[in-house]
C-alpha cells in the first residue's frame, strides 16, 4: 500500500509534465517583462537614460 | 440516441485525433495574443471604443416592451406549471433543458450578438414594472413613486455576484437536485420573490441593473453587441463599445470572475488534477470549496495584472484600476462560455425543440444525433477562446489609452495584463484538453 502511494504520483508524472507545457508561454512572458523591468531599474539607478514611457513620454 | 447518459449543463469533450498536441495550440494562441498586443500598441493610439458614437436607427414603439414583458411572465408561469405538474425526469421535462441549455448557455451568446434581449422579457422586471405602473395610476398625476430607499453604494453588484455563484453551485455542485424540474422551479420562484422584494425597496431599474444576477449577466454580454436600446430607440455602435460604459461598482470584479470561474471549475472538475486533489467522488463541501477557489483564482490572477498596471506610475488606487478594467474580462467570459459549452449547445440543444413541443415530458426521451465532428468542435473552441482574449486585450488597451493618455504608456501599463490574458487562454485550452473526448 505504501509502495503504491509512492509510485502513483510518479506514474502520473507524464500527465503532469504535459500539463506544465501549457504554462510555458506565461512563464516566458512574465520572465521577459520581469527581466526588462529589472534592467530598466538598473540603468535608471546607474543614471543612464531609459527608453521608458512612464516619465518622460517619448512619443510626443 | 437519447440524453439519459448526458449530464445537463456540463461541457462535452470535442477533441479527437488532433494533428498537433493540445499544448502547442496554447503556445500558438499565446503568440497570437502577443502579436495582437504589439499591433495594438503601434496602431491603436487613441481611445476608439471610449469615444465611439451611438447611432440611432429607429424608434421602438412603446407598446413593444409591455408585450415582451407579458410574454416573459407567461413563459415563466408556463415553466412553473410544467416544472411542478410534468414528468420529473430531467431529460424529458422542458424545465432543465430550457434553464441550462437555452437560458444559461445560448442566451449569453444571443445577447452578445443582438443586444440585451433578456431585459424586455425579464419576468420579474416585467412584474415589478407592472406593479409600479398600477400604483402610478392611483395617483392624481400618474407619476411613478420613487424608490423607498436609495441603493447603497457599498452594495454595488454584490447581490448579483452572490446570485451568479449560487446558480453556478446549483449547476455544478447541486447534483441531481440541480436538475430536478420541481426543485428548479421552486428555486426560480424564491429567486423571483427575492427580486421583487429588491425592486420594491430600491426601484425596479436600479435593482435590475445591480442586484439581479441574470439582469447583470445578460446586460454585460449584451455590451459586446453592436446594438442597444437607448431612450426608446434602437441604436448601432461599435462592437465592444458598450463595455466602456459599465459603471464601476463594488462587486463587479467578483461578478465577472465568477462568470469565468464557474466555467473553469466545470472544466477542472472532470480532469485528472481535480480528481487527484478531491478524489473521484468529492463531497458537496469539497466541491463548494473547489468552486469558490476557481472564482478566487480568476479574481486573484486578474488582480496581479492590475498590480502590474499600478507599477506604471498612475495616481489611482489598485481598487479603482481593478474596477475600471473589469469590463475587459467580459469578452473572456464569453470566450470561455462558448468554448466550454459549444459542443453541449450543439448536442443537447437538439433536444430543445422536442422538449418545447412536449413540455410535460410525456412523449419519451428526445432524439439527438451528433452532426459535427470533434475536430470542428475543437477548432471552434480554440478560436472562441482566442477571439475572447483578443477582444479583452482590445478593451483593456482602449481603456488604458484613455487613462494614461499616451499610446506607449498605455501599452507599457498593459504588459502584465497581457500575461494575465495569456494565462487565461492557456488555462482555458488546458481545461478543454482535460475534457473527456
Amino acid at each position: 500500500m505504501i509502495l503504491i502511494a509512492y509510485i502513483l504520483p510518479i506514474a502520473h508524472a507524464g500527465h503532469w509534465l504535459a500539463s506544465m507545457l501549457y504554462l510555458v508561454p506565461v512563464v516566458i512572458l512574465a520572465g521577459g517583462i520581469f527581466w526588462q523591468r529589472r534592467n530598466d531599474k538598473r540603468l535608471r539607478d546607474a543614471g543612464e537614460s531609459v527608453d521608458d514611457a512612464d516619465v518622460p513620454f517619448t512619443d510626443e | 440516441m437519447n440524453l439519459t447518459a448526458i449530464p445537463l449543463a456540463h461541457g462535452l469533450g470535442g477533441r479527437t485525433d488532433l494533428p498537433l498536441p493540445g499544448w502547442l495550440f496554447a503556445w500558438g494562441a499565446a503568440l497570437v495574443l502577443a502579436l495582437s498586443f504589439f499591433a495594438l500598441a503601434a496602431l491603436w493610439t487613441e481611445p476608439k471604443l471610449e469615444m465611439a458614437r451611438v447611432r440611432a436607427l429607429f424608434r421602438v414603439p412603446g407598446v413593444i416592451e409591455p408585450i415582451c414583458g407579458a410574454v416573459g411572465v407567461a413563459i415563466f408561469a408556463a415553466l412553473a406549471y410544467f416544472g411542478f405538474a410534468g414528468n420529473q425526469d430531467a431529460d424529458q421535462n422542458v424545465v432543465p433543458t430550457f434553464v441550462y441549455v437555452f437560458f444559461w448557455t445560448m442566451l449569453p451568446l444571443l445577447s452578445a450578438i443582438f443586444g440585451n434581449i433578456f431585459k424586455p422579457f425579464n419576468p420579474w422586471r416585467a412584474l415589478g414594472r407592472g406593479v409600479s405602473w398600477l400604483r402610478s395610476r392611483r395617483t392624481p398625476d400618474h407619476r411613478h413613486a420613487p424608490a423607498r430607499f436609495a441603493y447603497p453604494d457599498a452594495l454595488g453588484r454584490w447581490p448579483a455576484a452572490i446570485g451568479i455563484v449560487a446558480f453556478g453551485w446549483l449547476e455544478l455542485v447541486g447534483g441531481e437536485q440541480g436538475r430536478d424540474p420541481s426543485t428548479l422551479m421552486t428555486l426560480a420562484l424564491i429567486y423571483a420573490a427575492f427580486q421583487l422584494s429588491g425592486m420594491a425597496l430600491f426601484g425596479v431599474e436600479r435593482w435590475s441593473e445591480r442586484g439581479d444576477a441574470f439582469g447583470v449577466y445578460f446586460e454585460f454580454f449584451a455590451r459586446i453587441s453592436p446594438f442597444t436600446i437607448d431612450d426608446g430607440r434602437l441604436c448601432a455602435r461599435l462592437p465592444l463599445a458598450g463595455l466602456t460604459d459599465i459603471v464601476p461598482l463594488a462587486g463587479t470584479v467578483t461578478f465577472v470572475s465568477a462568470a469565468i470561474g464557474i466555467t473553469v471549475f466545470d472544466g477542472a472538475e472532470r480532469g485528472g488534477l481535480w480528481e487527484s486533489i478531491a478524489g473521484s467522488d468529492p463531497s458537496t463541501f469539497v466541491s463548494t470549496i473547489g468552486l469558490i477557489a476557481a472564482v478566487a483564482l480568476v479574481a486573484g490572477f486578474y488582480r496581479l495584472g492590475v498590480a502590474g498596471m499600478k507599477s506604471s506610475h498612475i495616481e489611482k488606487s489598485p481598487r479603482e484600476l481593478s474596477l475600471m478594467f473589469a469590463p475587459s474580462l467580459v469578452p473572456i467570459a464569453l470566450g470561455y462560455l462558448l468554448a466550454h459549452y459549444f459542443s453541449f449547445m450543439l448536442f443537447v440543444g437538439q433536444a430543445l425543440p422536442h422538449v418545447i413541443a412536449h413540455p410535460m415530458g410525456n412523449s419519451g426521451p428526445p432524439p439527438v444525433d451528433y452532426f459535427v465532428s470533434g475536430r470542428v468542435i475543437w477548432w471552434v473552441q480554440v478560436l472562441a477562446l482566442l477571439a475572447g482574449h483578443v477582444a479583452g486585450l482590445i478593451v483593456a488597451h482602449d481603456k488604458a489609452t484613455a487613462v494614461w493618455g499616451k499610446a506607449r504608456a498605455a501599452a507599457q501599463s498593459q504588459m502584465w495584463m497581457l500575461v494575465v490574458m495569456v494565462g487565461f487562454t492557456c488555462l482555458g485550452l488546458w481545461l478543454l484538453s482535460q475534457s473527456p473526448a
